[in-house]
């Protein structure tokens, strides 16, 4: 641990807490299988995760949902494909945009109090204090949380995609005088079970990275009361940025694996 | 038993803010010691380099033959089960109750039972004072009673070191006594290695066997008691002393031309109080083994000591102790630069005269949730007229404070442990 010259580069800073973030998420996936698991803490935290984040969660997904079927209704009805406009609606629903707004939601409402919290703690001296009892306090408060985030993405996001698909549905047939027949063969002509695999592995990396980017903000805030509330801002910037990054590989790489449905 | 805690040349800085370069000091075993500065001379970051909560960039804290600076993770979990810490303001964990607080590290790191568990933190908040608080939260309670709660808390795994973090800001004269009395007991009953970070001078010249002073960005002076109290150095005397003259600034050193005039100025005045005999340990609670290890320690490097300091070695001695170690009169002439009168023979161990408890009137010695107390059954009758143990605190004050209320309670969020 002893720190040599410390490199000092344009960029060198941002290199540094890259690295530190990183460190954070491997050290959580190192202590994951550790025991004495904090099953409390972790209920305690899905169950606060959940509530801060379920009716935001519905209420954005049936706009999300309404706006994507009225966009492909009208372009669809221009090329005369009006038939796939279920089909079309519901993959852009389950595979992209339900796992982004959960996880938009989880780092929103959930990140931000997981990372305030910690952040105080941090400013209190709890942590240390935590630290000199000889209790690691990634194990003890970063992984349960971090899990907590996971688990409520992935049940959050099943939620989203119904919720979505509905709407999408509801605002196709109903609104725009589409068939429903039309748009269930479609449905189930383009979409496959995979999709929405992907969209619960979407959402559970999301859950992870919104979790750890909330832990390591809340852990290493900037100085004072005033800091943490730095560190709450960062920590939901950063999530974004990181989510939108990740979301474009891991679409990138499902449409290489699992090429797109032929009918 | 204590264990010895050596640092060897540590040095810390922020960015390219130096804290403090180049400490080297042995806490030795068992002892008492006191590190002085003036504010933000890095005390607390020494605290924190010693539990290797932040690393230093060169030196090393060797505890055990361990070196906490570079060990891996699991050696510094190991070594930190033997420290006890008490934080600036406690540092409690907001979401527990004081009870459970106390329990942590026992549920932690032992595999005790609950009925255990509960004797044990029963009789470190009887020690404390906090019986009967179990159940507040610590956003309930005033800062004087989250201290002493942290101490509990610091002292319940029994730890080899403890760590005080400025146990004494923030606290009344009174609580402060008491508590200096606490730590001088609780030094006899566990022998373990104990070092205050401080700024109080009165707990500076009471409590310690060994004194440290960081000033200027290293550490000015570290040695027994009598080596700072008698110490000429402007720096130390000026602390010591709590004056304006002399070369600490309000902000950062002064100038030393400013210095000296004030120096000058001051003349006759100079010089560091008389020495103030050590706090002994309450009525029934055994010695203090360190006392007599530190003792021979000392009479071995006296050679190594300023005159004023020996001096005062020697006049601290028992007069059989003085004779068996062939040591001259207390009645020799006092050393270089010290003005105060040294006393002249040695005070019986029992006297301590310049602490507020002393001469309060004895009234209901045994009463009140708010004494310091020692174990309770383990207190005797004193045969002193002026017995330490107090009268229960003015109600005002004797009243745990609560703050906010039960009403808080309903804000908490669930789920927040």
């Amino acid at each position: 641990m002893s720190t040599p010259t410390r490199a000092t580069f344009p960029g060198a800073g941002a290199l540094r807490e890259t690295g530190r973030l990183f460190a954070l998420g491997l050290d959580v996936l190192r202590l994951l299988p550790k025991r004495p698991f904090q099953f409390r803490e972790f209920v305690q935290q899905c169950w606060f995760i959940a509530g801060v984040t379920i009716l935001p969660t519905a209420l954005v997904a049936i706009p999300f949902g309404a706006v994507i079927a009225l966009q492909l209704g009208s372009l669809t009805e221009q090329l005369g494909a009006q038939a796939f406009t279920g089909a079309a609606s519901v993959l852009a629903i389950i595979q992209q945009a339900s796992p982004i707004v959960t996880a938009l939601l989880i780092s929103g409402a959930g990140g931000s109090a997981i990372c305030a919290d910690l952040g105080s703690r941090k400013i209190r001296d709890e942590i240390d204090a935590m630290e000199v009892l000889g209790v690691s306090p990634v194990q003890r408060l970063v992984v349960p949380r971090v899990l907590a985030a996971m688990l409520v993405a992935v049940l959050l996001n099943g939620m989203v995609s119904v919720v979505g698909v509905l709407g999408g549905y509801f605002f196709n047939v109903i609104m725009q005088g589409g068939t429903p027949g039309a748009y269930m063969a479609s449905f189930g002509a383009l979409a496959r079970l995979s999709d929405v695999w992907v969209g619960e592995f979407k959402a559970l990396v999301f859950g992870f990275i919104a979790g750890v980017v909330a832990a390591y903000r809340g852990l290493n805030p900037p100085p004072g009361p005033k800091g943490v509330g730095e560190a709450v801002n960062q920590s939901v910037v950063v999530t974004f940025l990181l989510l939108f990054a990740v979301n474009f590989i891991v679409t990138l790489l499902y449409l290489q694996i699992f090429p797109a449905q032929r009918m | 038993m204590g264990v010895e805690v050596t640092v060897e040349g540590l040095s810390k800085s922020f960015g390219s803010q130096n804290i403090w370069s180049d400490v080297t000091l042995t806490l030795p075993t068992g002892e008492i010691s006191v590190l002085l500065g003036p504010s933000g001379t890095g005390k607390s970051v020494f605290l924190k380099a010693l539990v290797g909560l932040l690393t230093p960039e060169r030196g090393r804290v060797v505890i055990n033959g361990v070196d906490v600076c570079d060990c891996s993770e699991s050696q510094l979990y190991e070594v930190r089960k033997l420290f006890g810490v008490l934080f600036q303001d406690g540092a409690l964990f907001g979401s527990m109750n004081l009870y459970d607080n106390i329990a942590f590290p026992l549920r932690e790191h032992t595999n005790k039972g609950e009925t255990e568990v509960r004797r044990i933190v029963r009789e470190k908040m009887e020690m404390v004072g906090l019986v009967g608080s179990e159940t507040k939260l610590p956003g309930e309670i005033s800062g004087g009673m989250k201290k002493r709660a942290g101490l509990a808390r610091a002292l319940v795994l029994d730890p080899e070191i403890v760590l005080f973090d400025e146990p004494d800001s923030g606290l009344d004269p009174v609580r402060t006594a008491y508590l200096n009395q606490l730590i001088v007991d609780l030094n006899a009953q566990t022998d373990a290695t104990f070092l205050i970070v401080t700024h109080d001078i009165n707990t500076a010249r009471t409590v310690p066997d060994n004194i440290g002073m960081l000033y200027r960005r290293h550490l000015a002076m570290f040695g027994p008691r009598e080596m700072l109290l008698t110490s000429t150095e402007p720096a130390v005397e000026q602390f010591l002393n709590g004056r304006r003259a002399g070369p600490i600034g309000m902000s950062e050193e002064k100038d030393a031309g400013q210095t000296a005039a004030e120096l000058a100025a001051l003349g006759a005045d100079s010089g560091v109080p008389e020495i103030i005999p050590q706090l002994g340990v309450s009525a029934g609670v055994p010695d203090r083994a360190a006392v007599h290890r530190r003792q021979e320690r000392v009479i071995s490097e006296l050679d190594t000591l300023a005159p004023g300091a020996r001096q005062a070695v020697i006049n601290s001695l028992p007069p059989e102790e003085r004779a068996r170690h062939g040591l001259g009169t207390p009645d020799a002439p006092a050393g270089q630069g010290l003005s105060g009168t040294l006393p002249t023979e040695n005070l019986p161990t029992d006297r301590i005269a310049t602490l507020p408890e002393q001469s309060t009137p004895d009234t209901a010695p045994d009463e009140g949730a708010g004494v310091w107390s020692q174990n309770a059954a383990r207190r005797v009758p004193r045969p002193t007229p002026h017995p330490r143990s107090v009268p229960e605190p003015p109600a005002g004050e004797a009243e745990p404070e609560p703050v906010g209320g039960r009403r808080r309670r309903w804000f908490r969020k669930r789920g927040e442990r």
